[in-house]
């Protein structure tokens, strides 16, 4: 169309006969439906990853692998709590849990742990050969002051008691007991106790008087992403699966949940359903309106051809441009159907009005309306799509492709399809009339003073509107949570001793040991942000990596004991004589000898700590994260960091927000440049004013929007903003309608007042759903549709002059 | 959630460490054979239930240990002598008193140690970082044994049972938990109407012996009750 003027695709649609268009038509959809099957052949999917949807931030290279290894360590973890009024069961019920997961679902998830052990035992075996080097602040301060005397003295009282940890083993090796406590230093501060290898404690309750009950912990890692739809059937099934064959052995053990799998499947159940709902209710009432507009069999028939065709076009293209369709994209395309609809609308309102032309004649009459309308959506779609958003780029080409579908249906089926003779639809058309009468006689204020009343009213309800208008850019309101879920999730939070948020800290440095120093500098910092509240916890290498530096310094400090008073101090224990020379020689050898980054991250204690490091590639040196949780404050802790060049705080929920609010005024600016550029295109064809006025309906529309949307109290968000590009695209057509029909508008009146209600059906019913961006999405096309729909009829006032006057 | 942020933090791991240094560096680890006889009788319940009626339980009671430590590098036992109370509400206080003083007070989730030098130190055993495993079952595994509490015992340990003609028995106790038999396989239990010896062996051939006398089982007196709340005061004047 594009080559040629649009006169000359026109007259050449002329002169094919409707046989010869439907057989073009076939083939159109016999090459989609092969392109289809044969995307679905080469493993095309749903995909439901919420973050699929979320703009890409333009991070630097190091930030990017420091983000998408924090991803890759935090993904597909899962955490299940077994709960009883007996700690016994609890901690025998978790048993078997892990027996069960381990034994019948090791397809499906690896990882399944409680109290890792082996993982203790793991970094005992790693720091034991380099405890030399290790001293706790409080042991270096006290050798510093040489008390010595003192800590023999302490490691006797040790030694006396029996049920402590002392043993021959230990103090051959280790006769002042140092080394444990170092090694404590390492483990993560939790309020959980163990018990048979499981990870058990009792459950928070806010009732004092409530029996205690006790929660073990499960924890486990899925093997596939949770975002896949089928991955996370396969999880959740083999999950119930074990969890129902640990009721059956105890009975009175209840189970709750954390982590992204129940999130995910819970958008995904709730996508499913608002689809097949939303989806459902909007194609009911689409083919009420047919029926009750048409009365016959055929139009329904044509409609439901004009909306298969659509979707299939959607749905093929979609996955041809992307390999994939989202889950949003399928909520968002359910629009689609009150949108395709309108050129058969548009169709058989121009029949009834002309019942005396054939089908084909009245598709060629309608053509260069339908034509534009199509133009305008798409630029409108288009513009969706520049939106940085993988996922709104695929609603733009969902839509616009369904829409090309509905419009090639209507060029090339309908001239042979639609011929069918109409029942009389005159009843409506008469409607249609009578309600244009109305409006543009009864409801526009005849006398001036009404007039002035109406315009101050508008103004002020503009004015008042457009100042309460505020806005929100925060990424998490993309997500909508079940509050059981969030429950659960919030009560083993509390259990675990809080999680991690999104932000971290990334400290790097040119060497390894500029970046071992510059956590150990980090650590003083940190602690007292905790302390302050600014933080709840945080994660960092540094005790399992002290700097060579600090190591040097412990190893010198140790010399007074195994050089300079191991007799006194072996006599005082009363150790043999014969550990002594071994010891020495111990110390010794261990001269210079460091912990490295490599050698631990290699270790079987390490490996899992192993995604908190950054070698250096290319540009970049080394690197390693901290992990924070439960930040209260996020700008004065980052405050605290500000003028550290060695630490960075990297929020990725944060870079994502600010993308959205840029994009979200991008977007009203390109409205704002959609709204000049229409007027311009139709300058051509209509004149200036002419052209001014049918732009101005949407435009004012847009404005109304805004204010009610303040006036509500909506925050606005980059969702209203796109869909009040939409409300411009699908408004102009109505404006449009009428401009093209200039006196005969009784077609265009029931055309426009029948695809108002079909677009109403569909964008409406989506301010229903549970996910807020949707919600906002339909909220804002429900209110922007309205005015459109309201204000589009007085063109008619400019149209009619001419011939009037 | 991933991106508001729940996943708990990535490196779950918990160090019970103490409990595992034993096995850091390897001595050859044999335990005392001469209980090998008993560890090989498993005690069946009826027996079980003769035993427990023959050590009269009691909720309460005090008296006088002397332990004895066998360290294999240490040139000779570590001998120490001292009191305990047991309640089976309030828990158990360990008062070691020669050759110094020092006292552990066992409570449930609770662990209070008072040094040489008086300085009392707390632990919440639920908040502690330490977890110290013994000093969880510490409580659990006296309060059972001074109470006669048999059906406790059993759920920590696996029993073995020997009696002699003269009401003379042994209860050898494997513990059931990995951890703490990583630090204690065997415990030998023994006794006639009351426990007498309480024996612990762990792996690299150390083992104590710990000797029960003057066991009184009358029921505490307020002093004896206001021992298990101890305040910094009271621990440095018995320091002194």
């Amino acid at each position: 169309m594009s080559a040629k003027s649009p006169l000359a695709v026109f007259s050449v649609l002329a002169t094919l006969s409707p046989s010869k268009k439907l057989l073009v038509w076939l083939a159109l959809v016999f090459f989609t439906l092969t392109l289809g099957f044969l995307q679905w052949q080469s493993g095309a999917k749903i995909q439901t990853d919420i973050l699929a949807m979320l703009p890409k931030v333009s991070e630097q290279p190091l930030e990017q692998r420091a983000i998408a290894q924090v991803e890759q360590q935090l993904a597909n973890r899962l955490y299940i709590g077994v709960i009883s009024a007996d700690k016994n069961q609890a901690v025998s019920a978790a048993s078997a849990l892990m027996q069960q997961l381990k034994s019948n679902s090791s397809a499906v998830f690896t990882g399944i742990s409680s109290a890792d052990i082996s993982q203790a035992e793991a970094l005992n075996d790693f720091y034991f050969p380099y405890r030399f080097n290790l001293l706790t602040d409080k042991q270096q301060q006290q050798l510093t002051q040489n008390q010595w005397p003192q800590l023999t003295q302490a490691s006797l009282q040790k030694l006396y008691s029996a049920f402590g940890y002392a043993n021959s083993a230990l103090i051959s090796h280790d006769p002042l007991l140092l080394y444990p406590d170092n090694l404590l230093a390492l483990a993560p501060k939790q309020a959980l106790s163990v018990e048979n290898a499981v990870l058990v404690t009792r459950l928070p309750s806010n009732d004092a008087k409530a029996t205690p009950r006790y929660v073990a912990i499960v924890m486990a890692k899925g093997l596939q992403s949770v975002f896949s739809p089928n991955a996370q059937q396969s999880q959740l099934s083999a999950l119930n699966t074990a969890q129902r064959a640990v009721s059956a052995e105890f009975a009175a053990v209840d189970f709750i949940h954390a982590g992204a799998l129940f999130h995910a499947a819970a958008a995904t159940d709730n996508a499913k359903k608002e689809v097949s709902s939303i989806g459902l209710i909007s194609l009911i009432g689409v083919i009420a309106l047919v029926w009750f507009a048409f009365r016959s069999i055929m139009p329904l028939m044509i409609a439901v051809i004009t909306l298969s065709c659509s979707l299939l076009f959607a749905v093929v293209l979609t996955l041809v441009v992307f390999g994939e369709l989202h889950l949003l994209t399928l909520v968002f395309g359910t629009s689609l159907i009150g949108i395709a609809i309108d050129y058969c609308f548009h169709f058989y309102c121009e029949r009834l009005n002309h019942p005396q032309q054939d089908a084909n004649r009245t598709s060629l009459a309608i053509l260069p309306a339908i034509s534009l309308a199509l133009v305008t959506s798409i630029i409108a779609y288009g513009s969706l799509g520049l939106a940085p958003f993988p996922g709104m780029q695929q609603v733009a080409i969902f839509c616009a492709a369904g829409l090309i579908g509905a419009y090639l249906t209507l060029v090339f089926a309908y001239p042979k399809l639609a011929g069918a003779t109409l029942n009389d639809g005159r009843h409506l058309l008469e409607l249609a009339d009578t309600y244009q009468g109305f409006m543009l006689k009864r409801a526009m204020p005849s006398s001036r003073l009404s007039r002035v009343i109406l315009l101050l009213s508008t103004v002020a309800f503009i004015g008042v509107g457009l100042s309460q208008l505020k806005s929100n850019d925060d990424i998490r309101q993309l997500q909508h949570t079940p509050a059981a879920i969030q429950q659960q999730e919030d009560t083993l939070r509390t259990v675990l001793s809080g999680g991690t948020d999104n932000q971290f800290l990334l400290v790097s440095g040119q060497t390894e040991e500029q970046v071992k120093q510059a956590l150990e500098r980090l650590e003083p910092i940190l602690e007292t942000a905790q302390q302050q509240q600014l933080l709840g916890n945080h994660f960092s290498l540094s005790k399992f990596l002290p700097s060579e530096k600090t190591q040097a310094r412990n190893y010198q400090l140790q010399q007074q004991i195994y050089q300079q008073h191991l007799v006194e101090i072996l006599d005082h224990l009363g150790i043999e004589d014969s550990i002594k020379q071994p010891l020495a020689d111990e110390f010794t050898a261990a001269k210079n000898r460091y912990i490295h980054v490599e050698d631990f991250l290699q270790s079987a204690a390490g490996q899992q700590l192993s995604s908190m490091w950054l070698m250096p590639q290319q540009d970049s040196g080394y690197a390693s994260i901290v992990l924070l949780g439960g930040i209260k404050q996020l700008d004065t802790l980052s405050a605290l960091f500000s003028d550290n060049p060695n630490v960075d705080l990297v929020d990725k929920v944060g870079d994502i927000s600010k993308v959205m609010g840029h994009y979200r005024q991008l977007t009203l600016a390109l409205l704002v440049i959609a709204l000049i550029t229409a007027v311009s295109i139709f300058t051509f064809r209509f004149g200036v004013k002419l052209a001014s006025i049918v732009v101005s309906v949407p435009a004012f529309a847009a404005i109304l929007t805004l204010s009610t949307l303040g006036l509500m109290h909506a925050p606005l968000t980059l969702f209203h903003a796109l869909a009040l590009i939409l409300v411009f695209g699908i408004g102009i057509d109505y404006s449009l309608f009428f401009a093209e029909a200039n006196q005969k508008t009784r077609g265009v009146m029931m055309a426009v007042l029948m695809s108002a209600i079909s677009t109403l059906l569909a964008f409406g019913l989506l301010a229903f759903s549970q996910t807020p961006a949707i919600s906002a999405f339909g909220l804002t096309l429900l209110i922007g549709i309205s005015f459109t729909f309201l204000l589009s009829p007085f063109i008619q006032i400019f149209t009619r002059k001419p011939s009037q006057c | 959630m991933t991106f508001t942020g729940s996943e708990s933090r990535s490196c779950q791991f918990i160090l019970i460490c103490i409990l595992l240094i034993g096995n850091a560096v390897s001595f050859s680890a044999h335990s005392e054979t001469s209980f090998d006889a008993l560890f090989a009788q498993t005690a069946s319940s009826s027996e079980l239930t003769q035993l427990s009626k023959q050590l009269a339980p009691s909720s309460q009671a005090k008296g006088v240990f002397t332990q004895y430590r066998h360290l294999k590098v240490l040139k000779k036992p570590l001998i120490s002598k001292g009191i305990f109370v047991f309640s089976k509400q309030l828990g158990v206080i360990w008062q070691q008193q020669s050759p110094f003083n020092s006292t552990l007070i066992l409570q449930a989730g609770r662990l209070t140690q008072i040094d040489s030098q008086g300085q009392v130190h707390i632990s919440d055993v639920q908040q502690s970082t330490t977890a110290n495993q013994l000093s969880q079952l510490m409580p659990t595994l006296l309060n059972a044994l001074l109470s006669g509490d048999l059906h406790t015992l059993e759920q920590h340990f696996q029993l073995s049972l020997q009696s002699a003609s003269n009401a003379q028995w042994q209860l050898g106790l494997t513990p059931i938990d990995p951890l703490v038999k990583k630090a204690i396989p065997r415990l030998v239990l023994m006794g006639e109407q009351q426990i007498q010896t309480l024996i612990l062996f762990s792996d690299n051939q150390d083992r104590s012996r710990i000797e029960f006398s003057a066991i009184n089982e009358m029921p505490l007196t307020d002093q004896d009750k206001a021992r298990f709340s101890p305040t910094e005061e009271d621990s440095s004047r018995e320091a002194r």
